[in-house]
């Protein structure tokens, strides 16, 4: 196994980042103390994260370059439904470069590009969400010179349980498991999670060990990748109480904490 | 706007029930002047009668498809239209956000593309597949990360049919 510490990630050495979105009805509730809901919230936040990585990819010349694929999925949009949320023109793509997102943005607000829109229809398929999101990466890991290539991120954002993993929660774990076990020669794939709720307070960022009545968030917190150094040290920087065996999870972070994690998530 | 606007079935915006409501009167008007001056033209009460009739048949039928339309967007069943003075509700009460029942919000449909210094959108031969998007991850990987992927045939949407989730090999369709 190679050092991530000696990894580059350069257009002929991507990384992939996989957004997984709850969009379930109960999205549709206030984010915290703001106004508008969770799915507005979190939308926001992946068409402002892909606009800052996209920033970091231009090169000197100022072309994007594609140092970074994205595959966004969403789970819930209809019953038992996973697709990838990706829209207009990349409708229907699974894996696409920053430059085509870039190109091919859904459209405009505020003077920025957005890529996706708020959704809060139905159940939450968070399972098959996640053997979904294994397949993906499999693929991904198996074309060209992937395996040289930095381990996928899986940042999945849900504020709730999921519906399709019985009372145990054993299938989503062994899904969960199964992914974090797909490797390049750089290490495993990171999974990490964003578990937000309406209710305010009881903020968890970053936690190395979870002390929590809710059941199915010490699942997630398990279930959530320890943060290597490059996340450590950019947490570090923003002000998160991190050390080594800090986990990527994140419970009822506020807007700024869910724009943070993913940046921390994202490789620099 | 005004696509299928004699079809019962879909949702439209406040603006395009607006616009549809002063076509209405406008045309309603036209067909009274009409109507007046045949009568005024001696050809009697039935020959106005008549056309008025025949007129007013179409309007009213892109009315009430237009209405039906709006109470849609409303989350309501068309016939809710029939209620004294819902028309009202109708022209100012903002449509469900997202897909509803009764189809996709028209605000998404008709949003506008971010216009790029990349105007050329002509050479995309990209097949934008415009059913719902119920489909998983269905494979075939073909494009590559260092390449303009949508402009090579291998990037063309090719699942054709609508089974859910990814399907294994379809990582850059």
């Amino acid at each position: 196994m190679n050092d991530l510490s000696n990894l580059v990630i350069t257009s002929t050495n991507p990384c992939l980042l996989v957004y997984m979105v709850d969009q379930s009805r109960s999205m549709e509730d206030l984010f915290g103390n703001a106004s508008h809901s969770k799915s507005v919230e979190v939308a926001n936040a992946i068409n402002d994260i892909l606009y800052e990585v996209g920033l970091r990819c231009i090169g000197t010349a100022g072309e994007i370059k594609n140092r970074f694929e994205v595959a966004i999925i969403g789970y819930g949009k209809a019953s038992n439904s996973v697709q990838s949320a990706w829209e207009g023109p990349l409708q229907n793509k699974w894996v696409v470069s920053i430059k085509d997102i870039f190109d091919y943005p859904l459209g405009e607000e505020n003077d920025k590009p957005i890529w996706i829109r708020p959704y809060a229809i139905d159940n939450t398929p968070m399972t098959k969400a996640f053997e979904n999101a294994y397949r993906l990466c499999q693929d991904w890991i198996s074309w060209g010179n992937h395996r040289d290539c930095h381990p996928p991120i899986i940042i999945n954002i849900t504020d709730g349980e999921a519906t399709d993993a019985g009372n145990s929660y054993e299938p989503l774990k062994v899904q969960v498991e199964r992914l974090k076990t797909l490797t390049t020669n750089f290490g495993n794939a990171f999974v990490l999670n964003i578990h937000i709720s309406s209710s305010a307070g009881d903020r968890k960022l970053f936690p190395n060990y979870l002390d929590s009545s809710d059941k199915f968030g010490s699942l997630l917190f398990n279930l959530s990748s320890t943060l290597n150094d490059n996340m450590l040290r950019i947490a570090s920087s923003k002000g998160y109480q991190v050390q080594n065996g800090s986990k990527g999870y994140v419970f009822n972070g506020n807007a700024s904490d869910l724009i943070n994690f993913l940046n921390i998530g994202t490789p620099q | 706007m005004f696509k299928n606007s004699f079809s019962f079935e879909g949702r439209i915006r406040r603006s395009e029930f607006g616009i549809s409501f002063i076509l209405f009167v406008v045309a309603r008007v036209i067909i009274a002047f009409m109507a007046a001056g045949l009568m005024s033209g001696g050809n009697g009460n039935d020959g106005a009668i008549v056309l008025s009739l025949l007129l007013s048949i179409p309007l009213l039928w892109f009315l009430w498809a237009q209405g039906a339309k709006r109470c849609h967007d409303i989350g309501n069943s068309g016939w809710f239209q029939l209620i004294p003075f819902y028309a009202l509700w109708m022209l100012f009460q903002d449509g469900e956000p997202g897909p509803n029942q009764y189809g996709e919000n028209p605000k998404d449909i008709q949003s506008n593309y971010y216009n790029t210094n990349n105007q050329n959108n002509s050479t995309n031969n990209y097949n934008q597949n415009n059913q719902s998007n119920n489909t998983g991850y269905p494979g075939n990987y073909g494009g590559g990360h260092n390449s303009s992927s949508l402009n090579q045939p291998s990037f063309r949407n090719q699942n054709a049919d609508n089974e859910d989730g990814y399907k294994n090999g379809s990582l850059y369709n």
